[in-house]
């Protein structure tokens, strides 16, 4: 049993937030929101929804028209108005002193043409994320929602970001932002961990409608994401807002592709109960044409085109929620289960000629979680919110036959085809805790303190010999963020913030002295720091900077080893990082133009890469061995005339040098012969370009027709160190140029939709790391259905 | 308007200037057509590390550079080829591939290749004749021993496996295999081991085998308790040979643990003498006792003229990167001397080539330039050959191509 540290300064922290919740009740509200909601014929509207955004508030117009809303200071806010039959509005409001009596009238447009205002109002709501102090990518998904793309797919269309898929539908995926991948990059999903709804909840396959947005921090993170993200953190943002939806769809296409999604939530508004459900389904045979692989013919290699045959995918996820909104006790408090479950076959190692005609790996997991928020408290300066996960995630790689498989789907008696025969099994309970605290010092001052507890107990054995692992590893995250940000002269904002990782690890390892199983144990801790600041210099122009001392914490197996093959580290440090974000920002809107034109630039100082150092002797030590430092620009322009053109375009250059000075991190070994000198096997210049044109009233008038083109560009990289190798034999992974295209019909203001999507138009050969090929030319239909508004 | 004209004119500006300042390629640089040897280096860190191979003509003297002269053979082979002849053989166990290469125009051209996925990996080699190559190792799933008889002209192979292998002790379920194969009397000899796959531990008896060639039967065991652990991956390492008198020389260098307390077995170093079958009783030279330095993974190479050189750890336990080097008198089974003149320093699995009764040893100084050290048996003296601008991870193999 481990025992984490649970210092007393924790426990102090943790009375003091049950203190909080209690006297919540006695919390007052002196400022609220209200006005009178009216159509073009100054007719007072029942119903519609208003909503606070950004958080969960909101309230419904009553037979008057009028909503109130309380909020916790002065100041402006930006409110989204929702009713069936109208378009959905943004729209700034102050909030006045309660016993102020100053009542607006809002009108609302009746119109059929939701489409085009979900365009708007997501412009403005990213672009706000853009305006803040953090190199942040925000990418509004609703646009996309008729796309069958997934979120990978989306987030390889942005600034600073490259996904490398092996292959089709569910394959392996390294996603780097700003040049470091890995475990560098963490992942969310409205703010808790996106792994611990398991394995199956990954990048490649949540598709596009569970989303609503996402943001892209690069290299600084604000401290609500409490973690150890060295190189940046990807949130998933998925609809809060208090309102009933449906969002239903299917798609299929080439390889036998099928994907259905469903996302939907119902309000009881008398009560303030609230259930919520959202699920997908995934499933693809992945029997894309591979060109000129190799198969044997009359004992003999020979190159021929042929189809995948070991890569079928499969992943289902389920998530319900029910819950209480709007209570004086709570702003929200649900509690949820999920489920998620995949299954695939492997077609390939790292490179393409090592084939798989029989591996597979599956697995699924369960969660149960609670969360909890109350904004408002201590007179409206306090917000606070709780969350609590507990899950299992079980995957297995099964390796089970002794053969070795050609391109063409023929064997040879063999090898176990991965090198580790038998069921490679990892058995993983986690608990996972976060809160998060707001306090607003005074007007434009506010302090943030973040907690996190993530605990996973890590199980690995291989099921074919044995039940259990005789050896697990435990691992204890306690991060502590506390941030403090002010805003100064009204136009800059600075957030300062200094982090706390504390890490405890336990393995279980055999010990000849006693000719048994011990315990050993470590605690490490880790101050990290940061600062992001905006300066505006105008409406809608900024220059933006942010700066942070990060880590990425060690692995238990990398510190304690196997016992066997694995020597113990103790001495083993984080991976380290001095991220430096340096941006502009420019936006303009007049008439029908509107523009958005950033650029940022990047610096990543990496110390202390944790990599396995092989001995003579067949044992490894994982160290601190290899430094690197990243520099990279990357700029996006963005337009938009009216509703029916849209333009973006942007381009990442990106220069990865290896900065290990002495081989090994050890002066005694001398000066490294690839010091300075550039990392090879990763793109270091890409970018993309999206063109969108619509028509409102195609054929009816609640209808609307829209076409995007989309063109992705990867330069050429070398596979190896290009200043040692001779010209003959430097390998050169290839320019790439893909453009897919999708045709959209929305009818009956958005509620009925189906789309055409062609993606890679010109049947380019594409590929990724190493060359593994990936899809060529592929067509899908997707059929949704969207109520957004009852 | 004018001023996101400017911002546009500038991020374009940004990205030409960055994109412009990359060249498709380094300056090509004349290859060595003629080289005479073959260095093999590892460069780079985790987990960019590439194979490179550095041709050069002489190793007695003179200066390289790897940088534009390295040919990059990562993606074909790796340093545990065999080699004969010019030609490069390649076991790849992972795509079910053997091949011949040759390295033409500064890139490895392949001459020939064949599936192949009998042997788990390749554990040891051995040459029958000039054009006939045996290789062994374990069978997929560890309880046997299997063998490829490559006929290296054409490439033709004939698989077969070990009949009368020693049985396996219970609880000890897989045979350990190594590179201490050699053809002697036309039979093959090597050893096994046997380990328990749960703890890796092996049972504590060396059994070295008589095979009849090329009905790959046991003919003949022989058992010895005093070291276990058979000669490492011939291809990576060289860990046995027949010397000129026709005496076969292997020594055992695997590290296992061997017993319950956790210890692991000391490296030996055993003889079967010409016309014999079985271990010679009478020799065994435990490497520490008579050196004072543990044996380093596997390089024991034959020098002629009754020597042998050693490598050696600088400091025993299992976490050493530095090496030295030793001779050894066959026949006494006693230390000649160490080569002190050697710089102490990292160095690769094979990073010595004997000829002639000289040793070319090449050794990471971690100085900024390494040498080649080249050892006379007949003089007994050493000096520094080729120097190479350093800064690599390691010399993996010296390898004579013409």
């Amino acid at each position: 049993m481990v025992v984490f540290v649970l210092n007393n300064c924790l426990r102090i922290k943790l009375t003091f937030l049950f203190f909080l919740i209690a006297i919540s009740g006695q919390a007052q509200q002196n400022y609220s929101i209200m006005a009178r909601v009216v159509d073009n014929n100054n007719t007072p509207l029942e119903a519609v929804t208003v909503k606070i955004v950004g958080t969960p508030k909101s309230a419904t117009t009553d037979s008057n028209g009028l909503f109130r809303l309380s909020v916790t200071h002065a100041g402006s806010f930006t409110i989204e108005l929702t009713n069936v039959g109208f378009i959905a509005q943004k729209q700034s409001i102050l909030a006045q002193s309660a016993d102020k009596v100053d009542i607006e009238n809002i009108i609302l447009q009746r119109d059929a043409r939701q489409m085009e205002v979900v365009e708007v109002d997501g412009r403005s709501e990213t672009r706000q994320l853009k305006e803040q102090g953090f190199a942040v990518n925000a990418i509004d998904t609703r646009k996309l929602a008729n796309t069958t793309a997934d979120l990978n797919e989306v987030l390889n269309r942005s600034t600073g970001v490259k996904v490398r898929q092996q292959g089709g539908m569910g394959s392996d995926f390294e996603f780097s932002v700003n040049g470091l991948s890995g475990s560098a990059v963490k992942f969310f999903i409205d703010g808790v961990p996106l792994d611990i709804m398991g394995s199956a909840m990954a990048l490649n396959n949540i598709p596009v409608n569970l989303a609503d947005r996402i943001e892209v921090y690069k290299g600084v993170a604000p401290i609500e994401l409490g973690s150890d993200a060295l190189g940046g953190a990807v949130n998933i943002v998925t609809n809060k807002s208090v309102s009933n939806y449906l969002d239903f769809s299917h798609s299929y296409g080439s390889f036998q592709s099928n994907q259905s999604a469903l996302n939907t939530q119902y309000v009881h508004q008398p009560t303030g109960i609230v259930f919520k459900a959202s699920g997908f389904f995934n499933y693809s045979k992945n029997n894309y044409m591979m060109h000129d692989v190799e198969t044997v013919e009359d004992n003999a290699f020979v190159l021929r085109d042929v189809p995948r045959f070991n890569d079928r995918y499969r992943s289902a996820m389920g998530r319900f929620e029910v819950g209480l909104v709007n209570k004086s006790w709570a702003d929200a408090f649900f509690i949820g289960i999920g489920y998620t479950d995949f299954d695939k076959q492997v077609q390939t190692g790292v490179r393409q000629s090592i084939v798989y005609g029989h591996v597979t790996r599956d697995g699924n997991a369960k969660a149960l979680n609670l969360r909890y928020s109350k904004t408002g408290l201590l007179q409206d300066k306090l917000d606070l919110s709780l969350f609590a996960n507990y899950a299992k995630d079980y995957s297995v790689v099964a390796d089970t036959v002794l053969r070795s498989y050609r391109w063409d789907g023929s064997y040879m008696e063999g090898n176990s085809e991965t090198g580790s025969f038998g069921l490679s099994t990892v058995d993983r309970p986690r608990i996972f805790t976060r809160a998060n605290v707001n306090y607003r010092l005074f007007e434009n001052h506010k302090l943030s303190l973040n907690y996190t507890l993530d605990q996973i107990e890590n199980n690995a054995y291989n099921a074919y010999y044995m039940d259990e692992d005789e050896m697990p590893g435990k691992l204890g995250k306690h991060i502590v963020g506390l941030g403090y940000q002010h805003e100064l002269f009204g136009r800059w904002t600075n957030t300062f913030m200094a982090k706390y990782y504390g890490l405890a690890t336990e393995k279980k390892q055999y010990d000849y002295a006693v000719q048994g199983m011990v315990n050993v144990s470590d605690y490490n801790g880790y101050y990290g720091y940061g600062i992001a600041s905006v300066y505006k210099l105008m409406s809608g122009a900024g220059i933006k900077a942010s700066y942070e001392n990060t880590y990425r914490l060690q692995d238990v197996n990398e510190m304690f080893g196997d016992g066997f093959q694995i020597f113990n580290n103790l001495e083993l440090k984080p991976e380290a990082s001095q991220n430096v974000n340096l941006g502009l920002f420019y936006g303009l809107q007049s008439g029908k133009h509107d523009w958005f034109v950033e650029a940022l630039g990047t610096y990543r100082n990496v110390k202390d890469f944790i990599s396995p150092n092989q001995y003579a002797n067949n044992m490894i030590q994982y160290q601190n061995l290899t430094n690197s430092l990243v520099r990279g620009v990357e700029g996006e322009v963005r337009y938009v005339y009216g509703n029916w053109l849209s333009a973006v375009v942007n381009l990442t250059y990106q220069q990865a040098i290896d900065n290990t000075k002495y081989q090994k991190n050890n002066p005694d070994n001398g000066i490294s012969s690839t010091y300075k000198s550039e990392i090879p096997n990763r793109p270091w210049l890409f970018g993309n370009f999206d063109l969108g044109l619509s028509k409102n009233s195609f054929l009816h008038q609640d209808d609307r027709l829209q076409f995007n083109l989309m063109t992705h560009f990867t330069q050429w990289y070398y596979r190896s160190w290009a200043n040692i190798s001779t010209q003959n034999s430097t390998e050169i992974i290839p320019r790439q140029l893909i453009h897919s295209a999708i045709v959209s019909y929305a009818t009956q203001g958005g509620r009925y939709n189906v789309s055409f999507e062609c993606r890679n138009l010109t049947n380019e050969l594409a590929f990724d790391n190493f060359r593994l090929q990936r899809p060529g030319r592929a067509f899908y239909v997707k059929l949704r259905y969207a109520l957004l508004q009852k | 308007m004018k001023m996101y004209t400017k911002f546009l004119a500038l991020a374009l500006v940004l990205s030409i200037g960055v994109t412009s300042c990359k060249k498709e390629n380094n300056d090509a640089i004349p290859i060595d057509e003629d080289a005479a040897f073959a260095l093999w280096i590892q460069v780079g860190s985790w987990p960019n590390t590439n194979y490179y191979v550095l041709n050069v003509e002489d190793l007695t003297q003179g200066a390289a550079k790897l940088q534009g002269n390295g040919i990059d053979v990562t993606t074909k082979l790796n340093n545990s080829v065999i080699t004969k002849d010019g030609f490069y053989y390649f076991y790849n166990s992972a795509e079910g591939r053997f091949g011949k290469y040759t390295l033409e125009n500064g890139a490895v051209k392949v001459v020939k290749e064949v599936p192949l996925s009998h042997l788990a990996s390749l554990a040891g080699h051995t040459w029958v004749n000039n054009n006939t190559l045996v290789m062994i190792g374990n069978n997929a799933s560890g309880n046997g021993v299997n063998a490829v008889v490559v006929n290296t002209d054409d490439l033709s192979l004939t698989t077969g496996a070990i009949s009368g292998l020693p049985e396996l002790v219970t609880n000890y379920t897989k045979y350990l295999v190594g590179g201490d194969i050699q053809y002697k009397d036309g039979k093959l000899f090597f050893s096994v081991n046997m380990q328990n796959t749960s703890n890796y531990q092996v049972y504590p008896r060396l059994y070295t085998m008589a095979v009849s060639y090329p009905a790959l039967s046991v003919t003949k065991i022989s058992t010895d308790d005093r070291s276990v652990g058979v000669g490492n991956t011939s291809g990576y390492f060289a860990t046995s040979f027949v010397d000129g008198n026709g005496d076969m020389y292997f020594m055992t260098s695997w590290n296992l643990v061997w017993n319950d307390n956790g210890t692991r077995a000391p490296k030996g170093i055993y003889r079967i003498k010409k016309g014999e079958d079985e271990l010679d009783k009478s020799y065994y030279i435990n490497v520490l006792q008579e050196t004072g330095k543990e044996a380093a993974a596997g390089t024991f190479m034959d020098l002629g003229n009754g020597k042998a050189i050693l490598k050696l750890q600088e400091t025993e336990g299992y976490e050493n990167e530095k090496y030295g080097y030793t001779i050894i008198d066959l026949e006494t089974g006693k230390e000649v001397r160490k080569l002190t003149e050697i710089t102490s320093g990292e160095s690769g699995e094979r990073n010595i080539y004997v000829e002639n009764g000289k040793a070319y040893i090449a050794v990471l100084t971690g100085e900024g330039t390494d040498y080649i050290w080249v050892y006379d048996s007949a003089t007994d003296k050493v000096s520094k050959g080729l120097s190479i601008q350093g800064g690599y991870n390691s010399f993996s193999r010296i390898d004579k191509l013409k």
